[in-house]
């Protein structure tokens, strides 16, 4: 833009000097010849403008310029893929948290079509950054034992051969264990699990 | 060809308006304070002190000037915009300006009459040529006025440029980092290099080469109404097509290679999403939307804050550049009122150069409102890609 501001400046000294010669010179041949000699000290101008640019190669410059300086003040992508999937893994943690929530109550709301038995609560790991589910855990209350001391109560745990694994005193009847490994079977088809996947744990 | 291009960015203004802020209203309502929660994790530092910076009549006019309760504002819907005040506020900025600008009006006035008095004076001098001398140097006077209001315009545009350029290169960065949030990691990657390249070339031409090419037309316009034996003005219209043709190339190409690959990045990520949601939908048939659904409800919260992040900076760049879009224009009345109101007292030369001047200005305010037009598409692209890339999903 240098380069053009001077031709522009030169341009502007030219016509002035042209306006005021054309005023001083008296009427005749002489204000043409002036006015040819003015024009073509503008083309020449002009021309030694167009030939110094040309032989400069300032052109050929310009991207790289402009990429450089693009991108001088401007954080790397590293950095910015890194904040991005730092707040997707937050939200991928919080999805987490609502999905085995929701599971958990499907889960209670399949047990609680089994009579047999009284789920209280139901419990889904997921697998480490994965959505795929890791294992389901049934606490369910045995029908013979009032639930007044939950300090005493230790967990009996059962697989889903309804084997009863549990550490108290309190047992499950036959019944609820056959029910149990019954409801086992379902929340493991249901789910698409393996059978030991899925646990049932007796209070 | 002006014409056919305001039309083009007219109905693509009205494009990506309906494109970006209808999802707003569309997404479900996350939790507030997990809307919250992300907004204050957000890095909004460079924006905040930029917006500091900004001059107190713009600040008045920001609803809020805490970024982050700007944001966190939009993202609710608690901002709440009040068109007919807006509309007044402006109105009154204009007629503000308007009259802050009478005094050169009165001054380019005055200088016209004295011009046009010895003009009719000529004859009463001993000499002709003393009369002209006379009058030229009155003239000139009148003429270095105009050039200088000129040349602070052209300054006063160049500054905005490179505050929008700058406002850009902080905004930007914060929008990828959402989109990458989103899932628009090809997206994000593919316009990383290509945004702030695109944005920083278009400024610097704009400032660097449109509007000097501007200033040496108008330069070369009031040269040629000096005298009507010795013209350069088809070097002037050559000067001012070369920077009206250069802004519309750049924004072409802008436009044009922003969109394509945008949408080619946007259905990268979905396709790498939909093949990870087909296997886990796959593998567990009844449940296996479950999570996706739950995960699908949240990115809503961050593509909502997403969203709120580039209505917020709409709005900033739409604040930076009103005020000296107003100014620019209110100039250009005042050359234009001028060269009218010369017109009737005889002096034919000095209204066509006023009104040269006043449509070189209206020029340069279309080439700074082209900027800030081109910044508010890109926001929108990139907000849009990120709705783009969750709708596909």
């Amino acid at each position: 833009m240098d380069v053009l501001r001077q031709l522009i400046q030169t341009i502007v000294v030219l016509v002035i000097l042209a306006v005021f010669i054309e005023m001083l010179l008296p009427l005749g041949d002489m204000r043409r010849y002036v006015k040819m000699v003015l024009g073509l000290l503008i083309i020449v101008a002009v021309l030694q403008t167009v030939a110094g640019v040309l032989g400069s190669g300032l052109a050929g410059k310009i991207p790289a310029v402009t990429e450089s300086f693009a991108l001088r003040n401007t954080p790397p992508l590293e950095d910015i893929m890194a904040a991005g999937q730092s707040i997707a893994a937050a939200n991928r943690r919080e999805a987490a948290q609502y999905y085995t929530q929701g599971i958990e109550r499907q889960v209670l709301s399949l047990a609680e079509l089994n009579n047999d038995l009284h789920a209280v609560k139901a419990s889904v790991t997921l697998r480490e950054n994965s959505d795929e589910i890791n294992g389901i855990t049934i606490f369910c209350s045995v029908k013979s034992i009032q639930p007044q001391a939950p300090a005493d109560i230790q967990p009996i745990i059962i697989g889903t051969t309804g084997e009863a694994t549990g550490k108290s005193g309190a047992k499950p009847s036959a019944a609820e264990v056959r029910a149990a490994a019954d409801l086992a079977n379902v929340v493991a088809n249901f789910y698409n699990l393996r059978a030991e996947q899925v646990q049932i744990k007796f209070q | 060809m002006v014409q056919k291009i305001s039309t083009l960015l007219l109905i693509l203004f009205l494009f990506f308006m309906a494109m970006t802020f209808p999802v707003l209203a569309a997404e479900q309502e996350p939790a507030a304070d997990g809307l919250d929660n992300q907004v204050k994790g957000l890095d909004m530092a460079q924006i905040q002190r930029l917006v500091n910076q900004m001059d107190l009549e713009i600040k008045d006019a920001l609803p809020n000037t805490d970024v982050k309760s700007l944001v966190g504002g939009l993202a609710r819907g608690d901002i709440p915009m009040q068109p007919g005040e807006i509309f007044n506020r402006s109105l009154q900025y204009i007629f503000r300006e308007v009259v802050a600008n009478f005094s050169l009006l009165a001054k380019l006035v005055v200088l016209a009459i004295i011009c046009a008095l010895l003009h009719n004076l000529t004859a009463a001098f001993e000499k002709g040529t003393t009369g002209q001398l006379t009058h030229m140097v009155a003239f000139l006077a009148l003429v270095t006025i105009a050039v200088g209001s000129f040349g602070l315009v052209i300054q006063l545009s160049r500054d905005v440029v490179d505050k929008m350029v700058v406002f850009m290169q902080a905004l930007m960065p914060l929008l990828l980092t959402l989109l990458v949030a989103v899932g628009g990691i090809t997206s994000a990657a593919i316009f990383h290099p290509l945004i702030f390249i695109s944005i920083t070339a278009f400024g610097a031409i704009i400032k660097n080469v449109v509007l000097p090419l501007l200033l040496f037309a108008a330069v070369l316009e009031i040269l040629s109404t000096l005298s009507s034996e010795f013209q350069v003005s088809k070097f002037a219209g050559l000067l001012k097509g070369t920077a009206m043709g250069l802004m519309g190339l750049m924004s072409t190409i802008f436009l044009g290679v922003m969109a394509i690959q945008g949408v080619a990045g946007a259905v990268g990520d979905s396709l790498t999403y939909r093949t990870a949601k087909f296997a886990t939908g796959a593998f567990i048939p009844v449940v296996g939307g479950v999570f996706s659904d739950a995960l699908g409800a949240i990115i809503g919260s961050s593509l909502l804050i997403k969203n709120a992040v580039g209505i917020a900076g709409v709005v900033i760049i739409a604040l930076i550049a009103v005020i000296p879009l107003v100014k620019i224009i209110t100039i250009a009345f005042i050359y234009k009122l001028s060269g009218a109101i010369i017109q009737p007292v005889g002096e034919e030369k000095i209204s066509n150069c006023l009104y040269a001047l006043g449509n070189n200005l209206i020029t340069v305010f279309a080439a700074v409102a082209m900027v800030g037009l081109l910044f508010f598409f890109t926001i929108a692209i990139v907000v849009g890609m990120g709705n783009v890339t969750v709708m596909l999903q």
